[in-house]
């Protein structure tokens, strides 16, 4: 039992109460926690006061909705109610914040219960997020940097975890850890409560065991009346896709390269008309990107990198002393290059009457933890720039773009499979990755971590 | 945009160091320059996307007018 309607079922049939929830995560994230490292902080009294009202309630035949008394975990970037927010940093201090983020909130509206606070990378900036390890070989990354709640998701500790995505840092947990990940529409969900990175780029949304838990959340999320669940069922039978391939999609590493091949012709076997495109602006992706956050980063940071430098990491450092550094004109000529790419994008899915993209999500899988590079052939590359390649085009456009499990490499690591559609499409790209998600022969897999 | 040669850079740096306040051992422009030059480069390669032009170039000099 891991996904949120499998548990709100059992909690509406009284087979498990939302206080046995809670307790059983307590004991299993305890059992796990020196392994996984998916969790900074956990507020047990918090947690089973909250459960019990759930229970409360329900008892009481008020009913929130699928997540009513499910617990989730909320990146250590986002305010929670009573819990310090330390964004995996020495800067911040232990202090409790005073109240919740609205993203938080909203979950708490709904009935979920706050399970506690899951590693994120460095000040959200970074694809590595140690020392959690991957449940699907402890020697790998989880990817970042939200790569607490892609570990928890994907070691079922909870079905669903917050994360923040600024260059693909739901994506690239979800695909390296198996989990669905969804960034949504730019500006569709609030920022209150969350730490910057780049406001430009800056964006908050779910991981979940599977697409409809994600779509639970996003309901949730959204608050306006939205089932962000309904017509997941509806398939993509007469629907058409563009197929990414070129750069930024490529190199690939072999097994991600079959891998996604053949997810495509899962899509076509579902009656979507599936046609190579090719979008020569998204070579300029990572230029775009990486000209954007330096400067924005350095514009929040600026007083924690002069007063305590060397409390942030030396790469990070780096990174925002660039923003100070660099001539106002590449900030610039980045925000134009990124208005550049997501007009390309726009003509694209116009010019080819496309209900959305397909791409790989990564190029490659989960690195062992020590490496610093990938290898594609003869050529490598920094292990940042390649996990953000394949991702930051959509951080760039602002569409939604969603992460779902293909497959798996000849090691046994995930793969995923990305689906973006149009801004404002969010449901048809749950849609889509829900189609493929039950239809998908890697479906029932999950790690056998315990 | 041209890449000046390493002197220039540094003392690029250190003068950009210098308005920010940014003072010490965590800031030596020569440990900073390669990163910097790499972005430039990066910065360089737009000019095929968007041509050379410097969006509202007149205050080029300062970098800290993000919105």
């Amino acid at each position: 039992m891991r996904s949120v309607p499998e548990i709100a079922a059992a909690l509406r049939s009284q087979d498990v109460t939302a206080v046995t929830l809670a307790e059983q995560f307590l004991a299993r994230e305890a059992e796990a926690r020196d392994r996984l490292h998916s969790f900074v902080a956990i507020d047990a009294s918090q947690l089973l006061d909250q459960a019990a009202v759930c229970d409360a309630e329900l008892s009481a035949g008020h009913d929130r909705g699928p997540l009513h008394g499910i617990p989730v975990g909320i990146k250590d970037i986002i305010d929670v109610k009573g819990y310090p927010t330390r964004c995996g940093s020495p800067l911040y201090p232990s202090t409790p914040a005073d109240c919740d983020a609205t993203v938080v909130s909203r979950l708490r509206d709904a009935g979920a219960v706050i399970a506690g606070k899951t590693t994120s990378h460095e000040l959200a900036c970074g694809v590595v997020t140690s020392p959690v390890s991957n449940p699907w070989n402890l020697d790998h990354v989880p990817g970042g940097s939200s790569g607490g709640s892609g570990a928890a998701v994907a070691a079922g500790l909870v079905p669903v975890g917050l994360g923040s995505d600024t260059g693909g840092s739901i994506r690239i947990p979800a695909a390296l850890c198996g989990t669905v990940g969804l960034k949504p529409t730019f500006d569709l969900l609030p920022l209150a409560g969350i730490l910057p990175l780049s406001t430009t780029l800056d964006h908050v949304g779910p991981l979940g065991a599977t697409v409809t838990d994600c779509a639970h959340a996003m309901s949730a999320l959204v608050a306006d009346g939205t089932d962000f669940s309904d017509g997941l069922d509806r398939g993509i039978a007469g629907m058409r896709f563009g197929v990414l391939t070129e750069e930024p999609f490529s190199p690939l590493q072999p097994d991600v390269e079959s891998n996604f091949h053949a997810a495509v012709d899962v899509l076509r076997s579902l009656g979507a008309d599936c046609v190579d495109i090719t979008i020569p602006e998204l070579t300029h992706t990572l230029a775009a990107e990486f000209g954007i956050i330096p400067l924005e980063a350095f514009e929040y940071h600026e007083q924690s990198l002069r007063q305590r430098p060397f409390d942030i990491d030396p790469e990070i450092r780096t990174l925002l002393t660039a923003g100070a550094v660099l001539p106002g004109s590449v900030y610039r000529r980045a925000c134009a290059a990124r208005v550049a790419i997501a007009r390309a994008i726009t003509a694209a899915m116009t010019v080819h009457r496309l209900d959305a993209l397909v791409a790989p999500t990564l190029p490659a899988t989960a690195s062992p933890k020590a490496d610093t590079e990938h290898a594609y052939g003869d050529v490598s590359e920094p292990i940042a720039a390649s996990y953000v390649r394949t991702t930051a085009p959509f951080n760039l456009s602002g569409q939604p773009a969603i992460s779902v499990p293909c497959g798996f490499d000849r090691e046994g690591l995930p793969i995923g499979l990305q689906i973006a559609t149009r801004a404002r499409h969010d449901k048809l790209a749950l849609q889509v990755a829900a189609a493929f998600e039950q239809a998908s022969p890697s479906r029932p897999r999950v790690p056998d971590f315990w | 945009m041209s890449d000046p040669n390493v002197g220039e850079v540094e003392r690029h740096i250190a003068d950009r160091l210098a308005d920010h306040d940014l003072n010490g051992p965590a800031f030596d422009p020569r440990l900073i320059a390669p990163d910097y030059r790499g972005r430039l480069q990066m910065d360089a390669s737009l000019d095929l996307l968007i041509g050379k032009v410097q969006p509202d170039a007149s205050s080029d000099s300062d970098p800290g007018d993000a919105p």
